[in-house]
């Protein structure tokens, strides 16, 4: 077996007091597109930041590309692809000079930068908007030049801090498609993202909150190890439906879908048996098995963690 | 290629687009110079006087037509009384008056000591000095020259006790739009060379770019050097025109070397630079980084002998200036432009010059690394 691209040991980073990264112990394989998944401020950008070699671990250690983060940061770097939350590419310099001036800073050499730039932009589809200045494009034309310029240098390794914060949903979906070309090519891919559906187009996930793991695994590990399950239910009087339903101990979330409810029941309990009792007969008019996806499993893994917080504290 | 290369041709890009920097660039040094070469003439010519005559002999009508003929004067009418002087004054029409006592003419004829009296507006310090000092040489000459017309009339001989003969040189005609115009090289320089590199920096920060080079393999010597050479040129490009306008447009001479002055330019240049670095790790947006620029520039004018003369300083502020890069290369342009000075004239400048640059090159990169990453 070959080294996974990225492995960590017990990463943490304190700033001050404040603890953001905790413990974070991952193993991401080649080939494979990764996804960070937490709310803001749980500690997914620092620990990017530590993996890229541009912080400091407070404690713990960890290997990228089969380089030591502490050591040979500055081989990291040369060896990964970044793209941040903003779009931060020369607004006033156009498409292929943007292109041009990282492939001059990732010393991609000479006789092959041209061929390279040609390849990337065929690849991203920017072929003709070559000459337009990167600032007078709209959102998702935007994302795609920052995703050429970080892959200019064909890095093993790719970051994405929030790739598609902003861009449309066609946009997305395009976007979607090149990383996972990207990926089948043999280029690992981390990624952070708030977007539920996009954590299910990962290979893998890790569930990061207040700066510890929570969870890793496939998509459908996580959701299963939750033990969750779902129905959608056609209720008289949904706001009164949902109140009395949140009040049951075997309710994980109830949520409302235009006319109907989603209810979500833990341990495995029958959700169709929930709504009965709890409702009555007459109250619910229809229902019909719902899926349960990691958005139900991350709802449910950060209130199960809050509540035991508050309860400790 | 080499990095820093990658980053300079780049940074020329966003220059050549950035029309309104550009044209800054070039405008500032010209209106600048138009301004101060012009403008600003610390002699006073020309001060408007009225003559309060009290005598009306040809004696008293001799000395206004002499004051007259200094051109620092302009007899601008005849007053009666220091009421009117005063009225004149506040209004403005006048700043000197000529007050010549009744009897004048007479005490000179009969070889007794004559009162004159010039009041003079001193809301305006310059214009006393220059007044004053002019009126009094007129007055001392004039007495010598009726004392050794009385000699001789008397028999002694034809001769003056003592003739000071004052030679001025390297700027005979004593215009101050030679010194000013020299020295508005290093002004030009300082104010230019430190905002623009402090707000290139704040401007990558500002954008979020700063970020995206932070995780590529650039590193932040080799961001600074790309950030800087394209200015080194500009503010030799900027030299040069100074130079040029002065040259032809004022008739500024340049005695001495211009390979000199060049080479020495480098380290004032790299001084200015380093400041503007180290503002850029302080300022978070461009407009912080223009205002720090501002600051700084305001103790170069004042402090660096560019309107005031040094030796006129109090100690504090000798002390102040001889810490500013701009004090040393003032000296170093006059004295190289104006004076024809060789190296080895100025090598006490250019040591200040070196000093100030190595601690700023220390505390900068210190401030750099902490920062940037």
């Amino acid at each position: 077996m070959t080294e996974p691209v990225i492995v960590t040991h017990g990463l943490s980073r304190r700033f001050g007091q404040l603890v953001a990264v905790q413990d974070v112990s991952l193993e991401v394989k080649s080939g494979e597109i990764f996804g960070v998944l937490g709310p803001n401020g749980a500690g997914k950008s620092t620990t990017i930041r530590m993996l890229c070699g541009i912080l400091d671990p407070s404690s713990g250690d960890g290997r990228v590309v089969g380089l030591d983060i502490r050591r040979d940061a500055e081989r990291i770097k040369q060896r990964i692809g970044y793209m941040t939350q903003r779009f931060s590419l020369y607004e006033d310099l156009s498409v292929e000079e943007n292109l041009r001036f990282y492939a001059g800073i990732y010393g991609v050499p000479r006789r092959h930068r041209r061929a390279r730039i040609e390849q990337v932009l065929e690849a991203t589809g920017l072929v003709d908007r070559r000459r337009q200045l990167a600032g007078t494009l709209s959102g998702g034309w935007k994302q795609r030049v920052a995703l050429a310029s970080a892959t200019i240098h064909e890095p093993p390794l790719l970051f994405l801090d929030e790739p598609t914060a902003g861009v449309d949903p066609v946009s997305r979906r395009e976007f979607w498609d090149r990383i996972h070309r990207l990926a089948a090519e043999g280029t690992t891919v981390l990624l952070t993202t708030h977007y539920m559906d996009e954590a299910e187009r990962c290979h893998r996930l890790a569930f990061i909150f207040r700066g510890r793991v929570l969870d890793v695994g496939t998509p459908d590990e996580v959701v299963a190890r939750r033990n969750l399950r779902g129905i959608e239910l056609e209720v008289e009087d949904a706001s009164r439906g949902a109140e009395l339903l949140r009040a049951d101990g075997d309710t994980d979330e109830v949520a409302h879908f235009g006319n109907v409810l989603r209810l979500v029941t833990r341990g495995g309990v029958d959700p169709e048996l929930v709504a009965r009792r709890v409702l009555g007969e007459g109250v619910l008019k229809g229902s019909r098995p719902a899926r349960v996806g990691v958005e139900d499993a991350f709802v449910s893994m950060v209130r199960t963690d809050a509540g035991v917080g508050m309860g400790a504290g | 290629m080499w990095r820093p290369l990658v980053i300079a041709w780049k940074e020329l890009l966003q220059l050549r687009r950035d029309r309104l920097t550009l044209a800054m660039m070039v405008m500032i040094p010209v209106i600048q110079l138009l301004l101060f070469g012009y403008a600003v003439d610390t002699d006073v010519r020309h001060a408007p006087t009225v003559v309060y005559d009290q005598d009306q002999s040809t004696a008293s009508r001799d000395f206004a037509q002499r004051l007259q003929a200094t051109g620092f004067y302009d007899l601008v009418g005849q007053v009666n009384g220091y009421d009117e002087i005063e009225r004149a004054m506040r209004q403005g029409k006048a700043r000197v008056a000529l007050v010549v006592p009744p009897g004048y003419g007479a005490e000179l004829v009969r070889g007794r000591p004559a009162r004159l009296q010039l009041v003079i507006d001193g809301s305006d310090p310059l214009t006393v000095a220059s007044a004053t000092n002019t009126a009094a040489g007129l007055a001392l000459a004039r007495s010598s020259e009726l004392l050794v017309g009385r000699l001789s009339a008397s028999g002694i001989g034809n001769f003056q006790p003592i003739q000071l003969e004052t030679a001025t040189w390297y700027n005979p005609e004593l215009r101050t739009a030679v010194y000013i115009v020299a020295g508005l090289v290093g002004v030009i320089l300082t104010m230019t060379m430190v905002m623009f590199t402090s707000m290139g920096i704040a401007r990558e920060r500002e954008r979020g770019t700063l970020e995206q080079l932070i995780v590529s393999p650039v590193r932040p010597i080799e961001l600074v050097l790309g950030k800087i050479v394209p200015y080194i040129g500009i503010g030799y490009v900027q030299m040069t025109l100074i130079l040029a306008i002065g040259t032809f447009g004022f008739g500024v001479p340049i005695q001495g070397s211009l390979a000199l002055l060049y080479a020495l330019a480098f380290v004032f240049i790299s001084a200015n630079l380093a400041v503007g670095l180290m503002f850029s790790t302080v300022a978070q947006t461009q407009q912080q980084a223009m205002q720090m620029s501002f600051f700084f520039l305001l103790p170069n004018i004042l402090l660096s002998g560019f309107m005031f003369p040094f030796e006129g300083m109090p100690k504090p502020a000798q002390f102040m200036s001889n810490l500013l890069p701009l004090t040393h290369f003032l000296r170093i342009v006059r004295a190289i432009t104006l004076r024809g000075s060789g190296f080895e004239d100025v090598r006490g400048e250019l040591v200040w010059l070196a000093c100030i640059l190595g601690v700023l090159l220390v505390v900068t990169s210190v401030r750099f690394k902490k920062k940037l990453i």
